[in-house]
């Protein structure tokens, strides 16, 4: 049986890597896959950590399935104003992107 | 109502007529003499029940004080006093003074200043009524000199003149000199006994030695002598003709000049006290000659009334000086009336005929006649022909001469002969004036209108009537007011003695203006008129009157009065005698003031200025605090805020992987030291 840690450290070497690509991709799309693989990553400490709860790892699995909810409805609102933007400007690149800018 | 509120009315009303005209003149106009004689008439009327109440009543009818202010723990108390006296000189000048504001609405019509004329005038007839009320000293010494400034304001009413400037200036500066008497009495008389109620003052100078007494008696004097212009301080009264007439006719018979005479007869039991009445008499007699001969050759109509006046008052004094303050006051009262009337005359002749120089006019009763018969009715009262007003006072007075006679032959004796001279003099120089101006052939003049005709004809009665008020036996009289119980002893042959006199002054005028005309050719010299001309009385006379006039006696006395303060001044090289008065007078003045407007200059508006320096130092200092202390404070707020604001927004982006890895690095952050706290 592979020990949870691995699961803890492939967690989060993937949570790195969608951190990186998160603050180096420029396109909106690869910004929000950056995002998806980040909750991923997440999901599968919490799975690991659970493992390793006396109760058997029933709620890391729960805490998964909020994640993976959650982050459905994240990608839904967060693809909507990705294809709005897309709509208005003709691309939608973060650089574009700094009207909040000081 | 009380005779106290009602002697308070008399002063009182004219005064807040004064006041009110002095905020609302301009704007009323000619209306503005309305509010003036109204309160006058009302005084008038409070008089005259004054007047009545005073009939038959022991002691003062009113004797009132209030406690006016403490100083240096002396109560100085302001009040009413009205007695005998009080009240018929009260009625006196109140009648006159109506007369006169009724006669000024038509002669000063059209006049530029005519509600400032009659705020000046009312204010003036209230310090009359003031100085005849007062009960106490230093009251009656503030109206007195409240009548001399309102004097001062009225002689230089028409103050574009030059002269009228110089003759206010010499009135006002002439009989402060006097005042200065008044106010050392007071003094002296304040320090010692703490009180300034004039009956209380005269009731404890009578236990003082007589030395005491006659100091002060001497100090009063001072301030009558030269608020009733006797010599040798009569210098101001001719040169105050300078103003408009209503106000000689006022000031030279009811009010100013009155005064004096009336602060004596006030004073009476402490002259009598100290036995200074010889130094009363003296100068009275003197001034009443001498103000006779000059009026004889004066050729202005007004200065020839001004001298008439001096000569009435020294007759007024003389009296005074030999115990006949009946007489005094009955003259004074009869004066004012009479007196007031041939100003009026004279005022409304000069309105006719636009010169003030006897000379000039010729022949105005033809076409004139109210005036010509106003004037006569007048001249005749003061020659005192029986049976007007100046008659009965004028032998008042000879009787009190008389009487002086049988005490000290030689004093009584000289008075009474040179009174009989005056009257002589006095008969002649009123008719001499009257044949020149109103009789004979002359131009068509028009007579003036009827706003100051009436006040003369009503005058005109009064004097007529006046001398009832002291007809010997009578029950009701001044004499049973002035000094009840005592008799008053007529006689006869003195009253026919004094008729003569005054008739033989109008028949040699007669003879006189005959003779002048005969001189400019209009007919022969009669033999009789040779011989009256060539040396019996004519010419001896005239030749001293013109003497007197080329001597230039006033100037002498101008320097005579002033030349102890020019002995100080060390001005005794300039000797001319005009230089010396200007030197003095005018110029001293003029220094004095110059270097009083100096430490005005230097000290006053020094200090002035430098409260004003440091007041805008203190508002520099608090501006610099304003703006940069707490505007600063203020600023700096939020010029912090706006450099926060600044450096901060540097961080906004507006990149998204910024904002992603702020985020990142925070959050982490929060976990680590969530982490080490949970340790």
């Amino acid at each position: 049986m592979v020990p949870p840690v691995y699961f803890m450290v492939l967690g989060a070497i993937v949570f790195l890597i969608a951190m990186f690509g998160f603050l180096t991709r420029r396109s909106l799309l690869q910004a929000l896959m950056c995002l998806e693989l980040m909750t991923a990553s997440v999901s599968l400490t919490f799975i690991a950590i659970g493992r390793s709860m006396p109760d058997g790892g029933l709620g890391g699995m729960a805490m998964a399935t909020f994640v993976i909810v959650i982050g459905a409805a994240e990608i839904g609102m967060g693809l909507a104003i990705v294809m709005l933007y897309f709509r208005r400007h003709g691309d939608a690149t973060t650089d574009d992107i700094d009207l909040l800018g000081g | 109502m009380t005779p106290t509120l009602t002697a308070f009315l008399v002063p009182a009303l004219p005064a807040a007529a004064a006041l009110f005209l002095a905020v609302f003149g301009r704007r009323m106009g000619e209306r503005s003499s309305h509010v003036a004689i109204g309160a006058l008439a009302l005084s008038l009327i409070a008089s005259v029940s004054l007047l009545v109440g005073a009939f038959g009543h022991e002691g003062p009818l009113v004797h009132a004080t209030v406690p006016w202010a403490v100083v240096g723990g002396v109560p100085i108390e302001f009040g009413l006093f009205v007695d005998g006296l009080s009240a018929s000189v009260l009625v006196m000048v109140a009648a006159v003074a109506t007369m006169v504001f009724v006669y000024a609405t038509g002669y000063m019509k059209g006049d530029a200043r005519y509600p400032w004329f009659f705020t000046v005038f009312s204010l003036f007839t209230a310090c009359m009524f003031g100085v005849v009320t007062s009960s106490s000293l230093l009251e009656l010494m503030l109206f007195w000199e409240v009548m001399g400034l309102c004097s001062f304001l009225l002689i230089g009413y028409y103050f574009e003149r030059p002269d009228a400037r110089r003759a206010a200036f010499k009135a006002f500066i002439t009989t402060r000199i006097g005042d200065m008497g008044l106010l050392l009495a007071v003094a002296l008389l304040l320090g010692r006994y703490k009180t300034v109620d004039i009956p209380t003052l005269l009731a404890e100078l009578a236990k003082e030695p007589k030395a005491f007494m006659w100091m002060i008696c001497a100090l009063l004097f001072a301030a009558a002598v030269s608020k009733s212009a006797q010599f040798p301080m009569y210098i101001w009264l001719p040169d105050a003709m300078a103003g408009p007439t209503p106000v000689s006719g006022l000031l030279h018979s009811a009010t100013m000049v009155a005064a004096g005479v009336f602060l004596v007869c006030r004073a009476y039991p402490l002259f009598v006290g100290a036995d200074f009445l010889p130094m009363i008499a003296w100068p009275g007699i003197f001034t009443a000659l001498y103000g006779a001969v000059l009026a004889l050759t004066e050729t202005d109509i007004k200065r020839t009334l001004a001298y008439s006046t001096m000569s009435q008052l020294g007759y007024m004094m003389v009296a005074l000086g030999t115990g006949g303050l009946v007489a005094a006051v009955f003259h004074l009262i009869t004066h004012g009336f009479f007196k007031s009337l041939l100003f009026l005359s004279a005022g409304s002749v000069i309105h006719g005929t636009k010169t003030q120089d006897i000379r000039e006019m010729r022949g105005v009763g033809k076409t004139m006649p109210i005036t010509g018969a106003c004037f006569l009715i007048g001249a005749l009262a003061l020659s005192g022909i029986p049976p007007l007003a100046g008659f009965f006072s004028k032998d008042a007075v000879l009787a009190s001469l008389l009487g002086a006679t049988t005490v000290q032959p030689v004093f009584g004796g000289t008075l009474l002969v040179v009174g009989l001279m005056t009257a002589v003099l006095s008969a002649f120089y009123m008719f001499r004036v009257y044949f020149g101006v109103f009789r004979g052939p002359g131009r068509k003049y028009h007579e003036s209108p009827r706003a100051m005709i009436a006040p003369m004809v009503a005058l005109a009665g009064v004097t007529v009537v006046a001398g009832a008020i002291n007809l010997p036996g009578l029950r009701v009289s001044l004499a049973g007011m002035l000094e009840p119980g005592v008799v008053e002893h007529a006689f006869p042959w003195l009253m026919a003695v004094s008729a003569c006199a005054a008739g033989a002054g109008v028949y040699i005028a007669w003879e006189s203006t005959r003779l002048r005309r005969a001189l400019h050719g209009t007919g022969p010299i009669p033999p009789n008129l040779q011989r009256l001309y060539g040396g019996v009385f004519l010419r001896p006379v005239f030749a001293v009157s013109r003497f007197l006039r080329e001597l230039n006696l006033d100037y002498i006395l101008e320097n005579l009065v002033v030349a102890p303060v020019l002995w100080l001044c060390g001005l005794a090289s300039r000797l001319d005698p005009d230089v010396l008065y200007t030197a003095v007078f005018v110029n001293g003045v003029g220094r004095v003031a110059a270097s009083l407007a100096a430490i005005d200059v230097t000290v006053v508006d020094g200090a002035v200025m430098a409260v004003g320096r440091a007041g805008l130092g203190v508002a520099r200092g608090s501006g610099f605090v304003d703006t940069r202390g707490i505007d600063g404070a203020v600023d700096g707020v939020a010029g912090g805020t706006m450099a926060l604001g600044r450096g901060l927004k540097r961080l906004q982006t507006g990149v998204t992987a910024n904002y992603a890895l702020f985020m990142i690095v925070f959050g982490v952050a929060i976990f680590y030291v969530a982490w080490w706290l949970a340790r």
